[in-house]
C-alpha cells in the first residue's frame, strides 16, 4: 500500500493545492444462523485507494481497487479535473483548518487475534446461543449473525502526515421474536467492540439473549397499560445512550450546522450563536471520545489525519463544543477536533461521532428509583426515531416498569417517550453512576456511510413528562 | 477477473453450485449544498461476487482485491469444509434463459450545466442535494451452465430547496436515459414545496386522512416491499407471515415487482442467478398473492422463483403501485379536510411481525380544509400498522413518479396516495 498510496500523492501534488491518499484492506467475515439454522456464512476481502484534492478551494475525490499505475494516475487527475470543472460552481473555496503533519502508527490489541479463530468456532459460538434459549419463552423466530474484520488503513496527505492503523472489529447482530397469547414482541440485539475473540466472553451471548427472551416474555404476560398523566420517566443506560446520541450528538455535528448535509441526514436546529447556550439542566454533560481502548468507536487519528481526543459536546447543560472535520472546522477558522470518519477507502471522510455518552453522576441507580414517587422506568427501546432538525425525539419501550412510591411495581407495554430534545435535557434532575455503553451503526453521509459508534451513559431521571401514544 | 474461469475453478475444487458476477462499476457524483459544488467524485471499481454450495453448505464473498483471486477460493472451500449444511438451501436456477435487452444511455450529459441549472431554478431558495451519473457492466456464470451479460446507466438528481430553515421541500428525478431525465421539473417541484411550507406551525395529534406524495409514500413501499422477501418472512422480520391468499391492503391496491422495466433503476436483465427478470404481482386487488423468491426459497415453498435472487436473500427489484384514476387536486378534493405530506424520514419498526411503527414527515406538511391546502405544519409523526395503512388506502393519484433516493433504496413508481384515519402523534412536551 505504502508504495501505491506515494505515488498517487506525489501524482497529485502535482496539479492540486492540498492532496491525501487513502489506502485500506479490509477483511470481513460473518456467519448467519435462521431460527437455529445455518444461512450463507460469507466474507469480504477488499483493497483500495482514494484521493482528495483540493484545486482552487474546490474538492474531488476518486477512488478505485484497480492499483495498476496506470489506472491510479487516470482517477487523481481525474479527481483534479472534476475539481477544477466544477471551481466555478464553488462560492466560498473550501479551506482546510491548520494542522501539522503527524507520523503515527497504532492498533487495537486482540488478546485472541480473531485469525486464529476458525469458522467452526465462530458458527459454534452462535449455535450455543441458539441452544441457551430458555426452554420456557415460545420462540416465534431468531435470527443471529456473528461478524469480524480487520482493518488496515494507510493515510498521507501533502502536508506530511503519515499515518497507518490496523483496527480489529468484532460484533453480534440479531432479532429475537418471542410470542405469547398470540401477542408478539422483538428485540434487536447488538454488542460490538475494537478488540480479538475475547470480547465473546465478557458478553456472555448466551445469557444476554436469554436475558432478552424472559424480558419479553415478562412484558408480553405480565405488562400493563402505561400511566396517562405527567410521571418521573427513568431512562436505563440504553434509553440514555439512544436519545444522547440522537439528540445531542447529531445535532452538534457542525456540517449539518452549516447546512452541507441537509438534502440527506438533515440539519440541525442548533446554530452557531447558540454556543454556550443553556440547553439541559447543569446536572447532565455529554462527552463524545474515540480514544476509548477497545470501543466500537475506537480511533486514535480520524480520517484526515487529525489526533483524537475526547470531546465535551454539553458541560453542565451547556452547548460547550460542536464535532468538527477538517472542512468546517475551516469554515469558522478554528482547529478541527478530530471527528473525521469514513468507513471505506472508497467513502469521503464527514462529521462524525465516535463514542457518546453521558457523564456519571453521583447518584445510584436504586437511589434514583428510590426517591421517584409516581415514575415509569424505560431500560430499553425497540422503536425510535427523530426529526432531521434533531427536535422531536420518540423511543417505544422493550422493557418498562411502573414505580410507585419508590418501589417498582409492575412492567408497562409500550411505554413512549416523544419529547422535544429541549425537553429531555432540561428535564433531567438526577444522573446516576451506572454507566453502560452499547454498541450501534451510525447512518449518514451519500453514498451512505454506516460507522461503528458506542452509545451509553447512565440511569437519568426526568421529571414532570407526559408519555406518548402508540399506534 | 473472468466469472467463467472463477465458476470452474470452483467447480473443480468440488462446489456443487456456483454462481459467479463481475461487475465494473463508474459512477460520478456532484455534492451540493448552500447553492453551491461542496465536493465531485467518481467511484472505480470491479468486483467478483461469488457465491457457492457444496454438498448444502452455502458461502459468498464479494472480492474487490483481484489479486486475492486463489487465497480467497481457498477461504471459501475452508469455510466450506467447516459449517454444517443449511436446511433452507435447495438450490440455483437451471436452465436455457433468453434475456430481452433494456435501453442504456450512450451520450454523456453536461454535469457542470445541470447543476448550474439546478441553482438558477432555486432563484431564492437554498439548494442541496446530488447529481449522480453512473454506468454499470455485469456478466454472471453459473454452473448450470448460464452466462450473459448486461449494462445500466443511470442518471439521478435528488434536491432539497429552502425557502428559509423551517421550509423545504424535496424532489427528486431518477432515469436510465438522458431522455427521461428531467431535472427540472424535480427543481421547479421542490421549489414550489418549499416556498409553501413557509411559516409552519405545530401539528396537532390525532387521526387525520391523508394524502402522500408520491416521494412519500415511496419510502413507505421501500419499508414494505422488503418484507415480502421470504428471506425476511422466514426470520420474523415480516408483518405478512402466513398472509398469503389474504387480504393486506385495501382492494385498489395492486403491488408488481418488476425487473423489466425500461425506465426503471432496478432493472436488469437477469437476478443474481442468471434467471430473466419479470414483473410479478406481490400484492392484487389487495391480496398478498406471493412472496418475493429465488430458486432455493421457491423450492421450499413450493413454488416457483420470482426472479428476485439476490446472492443471499431475495430482493426487490423496482416495486410499482398501480396507478388510480385521481389528479393530485381530486384526491385532495375527495379528503375535504387532512393533511397532505410530502416527505417523511427515519422508519423504524417497534415490531416486524406485526408492522408496527412510526415514521417522520419532513419537508412540506401542509393541512387541507375543503380541499385547499390551508396552512403549513411541523413537528408531527405518523405512528402507524403497515397493514393497517395499506388497509385504510381510499384513492389512488392517476400519475406514478419514480423515486429513489437515500430514504428509497428500492427504486418505486408510485402514484400518490389517499389513506384515511392516519394516526398522527406528537411531542408531548
Amino acid at each position: 500500500m505504502e508504495d501505491i498510496c506515494a505515488f498517487a500523492l506525489e501524482r497529485a501534488r502535482s496539479s492540486a493545492d492540498y492532496a491525501e491518499v487513502k489506502a485500506e484492506r479490509n477483511s470481513h467475515n460473518e456467519f448467519v444462523l435462521k431460527n437455529g439454522k445455518p444461512e450463507v456464512s460469507g466474507f469480504d476481502k477488499s483493497l483500495g485507494i482514494s484521493v482528495r484534492v483540493l484545486v482552487g478551494g474546490s474538492m474531488g475525490f476518486a477512488s478505485t481497487n484497480n492499483l495498476d499505475r496506470s489506472n491510479v494516475t487516470a482517477i487523481v487527475d481525474e479527481a483534479c479535473a472534476m475539481a477544477k470543472a466544477t471551481s466555478g460552481l464553488v462560492k466560498q473555496p473550501v479551506k482546510l483548518s491548520h494542522e501539522d503533519g503527524h507520523e503515527a502508527s497504532y492498533s487495537s490489541e486482540m488478546k485472541k487475534p480473531l485469525a486464529d479463530v476458525g469458522p467452526e468456532e465462530k458458527l459454534a459460538a452462535l449455535r450455543d446461543v441458539h441452544a441457551g434459549l430458555p426452554q420456557d419463552v415460545s420462540v416465534a423466530g431468531s435470527f443471529f449473525e456473528l461478524y469480524d474484520s480487520i482493518t488496515e488503513k494507510l493515510y498521507l496527505n501533502s502536508e506530511g502526515s503519515h499515518i497507518s492503523a490496523v483496527v480489529p472489529r468484532i460484533g453480534f447482530f440479531g432479532f429475537l421474536t418471542v410470542q405469547e397469547n398470540g401477542e408478539t414482541s422483538q428485540v434487536m440485539l447488538q454488542k460490538g467492540a475494537s478488540r480479538g475473540w475475547e470480547a465473546l466472553r465478557e458478553w456472555d451471548l448466551e445469557q444476554y439473549v436469554s436475558d432478552e427472551a424472559h424480558t419479553l416474555q415478562r412484558v408480553l404476560t405480565k405488562g400493563r397499560a402505561p400511566p396517562t398523566g405527567p410521571v418521573d420517566v427513568i431512562c436505563g443506560p440504553e434509553v440514555t445512550g439512544i436519545a444522547t446520541h440522537e439528540s445531542c450528538g447529531h445535532p452538534y455535528e457542525a456540517d449539518r450546522i452549516l447546512g452541507r448535509e441537509a438534502a440527506q441526514a438533515g440539519e440541525s436546529f442548533v446554530s452557531l450563536d447558540m454556543m454556550g447556550q443553556q440547553i439541559g439542566s447543569e446536572h447532565v454533560s455529554v462527552i463524545d471520545d474515540p480514544t476509548i481502548p477497545h470501543s466500537y468507536g475506537f480511533y486514535l487519528y480520524d480520517d484526515e489525519g487529525v489526533p483524537a481526543r475526547p470531546r465535551y459536546l454539553m458541560k453542565e447543560g451547556a452547548i460547550h463544543e460542536l464535532l468538527h472535520n477538517r472542512e468546517t472546522a475551516g469554515q469558522l477558522g478554528i482547529d478541527s477536533n478530530g471527528s473525521a470518519r469514513c468507513n471505506n477507502y472508497n467513502r469521503e471522510p464527514i462529521v462524525r461521532m465516535a463514542n457518546t455518552y453521558v457523564e456519571a453522576g453521583d447518584w445510584t441507580r436504586d437511589e434514583v428509583i428510590a426517591e421517584t414517587k409516581k415514575g415509569v422506568i424505560i431500560n430499553s427501546f425497540m422503536e425510535w426515531n427523530i426529526d432531521d432538525k434533531r427536535y422531536n425525539q420518540r423511543y417505544v419501550s422493550r422493557e418498562a416498569y411502573y414505580v410507585e412510591d419508590g418501589e417498582v411495581r409492575h412492567p408497562l407495554k409500550a411505554a413512549i417517550l416523544e419529547v422535544t430534545t429541549p425537553t429531555f435535557w432540561s428535564s433531567i434532575d438526577a444522573v446516576a453512576n451506572d454507566i453502560g455503553m452499547f454498541a450501534g451503526n451510525c447512518g449518514k453521509g451519500e453514498p451512505m456511510q454506516g460507522i461503528p459508534v458506542f452509545m451509553g451513559g447512565p440511569t437519568i431521571r426526568l421529571r414532570g413528562i407526559r408519555l406518548g401514544v402508540a399506534q | 477477473m473472468n466469472p467463467s474461469d472463477i465458476v470452474e475453478s470452483c467447480r473443480e475444487r468440488g462446489a456443487d453450485d456456483v454462481i459467479c458476477h463481475v461487475t465494473n462499476l463508474r459512477r460520478k457524483q456532484i455534492r451540493f449544498a448552500n447553492n453551491e459544488v461542496t465536493a465531485s467524485k467518481l467511484w472505480d471499481s470491479i468486483t467478483a461476487s461469488i457465491f457457492l454450495a457444496k454438498d448444502r453448505r452455502v458461502v459468498a464473498t464479494t472480492l474487490n482485491d483481484p489479486t486475492k483471486l486463489d487465497e480467497t477460493l481457498d477461504e471459501l472451500f475452508s469455510i466450506v469444509g467447516a459449517i454444517g449444511p443449511s436446511e433452507d438451501y435447495h438450490g440455483i436456477a437451471d436452465g436455457t434463459f433468453t434475456y430481452k435487452g433494456i435501453p442504456v444511455e450512450t451520450d454523456m450529459p453536461d454535469d457542470e450545466r445541470i447543476i448550474g441549472d439546478v441553482f438558477s431554478i432555486a432563484d431564492d431558495c437554498r439548494a442541496a442535494g446530488v447529481y449522480y451519473t453512473t454506468s454499470v457492466n455485469d456478466e454472471i456464470a453459473t454452473s448450470s451452465g448460464i452466462h450473459a451479460s448486461d449494462e445500466s446507466t443511470s442518471f439521478e438528481l435528488s434536491v432539497r430547496m429552502f425557502a428559509d430553515k423551517n421550509a423545504s421541500g424535496h424532489a427528486v428525478s431518477c432515469a436510465r436515459t438522458l431522455h427521461d431525465f428531467d431535472y427540472s421539473s424535480a427543481c421547479e417541484n421542490a421549489v414550489d414545496i418549499a416556498r409553501d411550507a413557509r411559516n409552519p406551525v405545530r401539528g396537532e395529534e390525532g387521526r387525520f386522512d391523508v394524502v402522500f406524495s408520491p416521494l412519500c409514500f415511496a419510502n413507505l413501499l421501500d419499508d414494505m416491499m422488503f418484507q415480502t422477501s421470504a428471506f425476511y418472512v422466514d426470520s420474523g422480520l415480516s408483518c405478512f407471515k402466513d398472509r398469503i391468499g389474504t387480504q393486506v391492503a385495501s382492494e385498489l391496491v395492486t403491488v408488481h415487482d418488476d425487473g423489466t422495466r425500461p425506465d426503471g433503476l432496478g432493472s436488469s436483465r437477469y437476478d443474481d442467478e442468471g434467471v430473466p427478470t419479470r414483473s410479478t404481482p406481490v400484492i392484487e386487488d389487495g391480496i398478498l398473492t406471493t412472496y418475493l423468491h429465488n430458486t432455493s426459497t421457491a423450492k421450499k415453498y413450493e413454488t416457483k422463483t420470482t426472479a428476485n435472487a439476490g446472492l443471499i436473500a431475495p430482493r426487490p427489484t423496482n416495486i410499482v403501485l398501480s396507478e388510480g384514476d385521481r389528479s393530485i387536486d381530486e384526491l385532495l378534493s375527495e379528503m375535504g379536510n387532512g393533511l397532505y405530506i410530502t416527505n417523511t424520514w427515519y422508519t423504524r419498526f417497534q415490531n416486524y411481525s406485526t408492522g408496527d411503527f412510526s415514521t417522520i414527515p419532513r419537508d412540506g406538511i401542509f393541512m387541507v380544509h375543503d380541499g385547499e391546502i390551508s396552512s403549513s405544519l411541523k413537528d408531527i409523526r405518523i405512528s402507524e400498522n403497515m397493514i393497517g395503512l395499506l388497509s385504510r388506502i381510499a384513492a389512488l393519484g392517476d400519475r406514478s413518479e419514480h423515486i429513489h433516493w437515500w430514504e428509497a433504496e428500492t427504486p418505486t413508481f408510485t402514484p400518490a396516495v389517499l389513506v384515511r384515519d392516519v394516526r398522527i402523534t406528537r411531542s408531548t412536551g
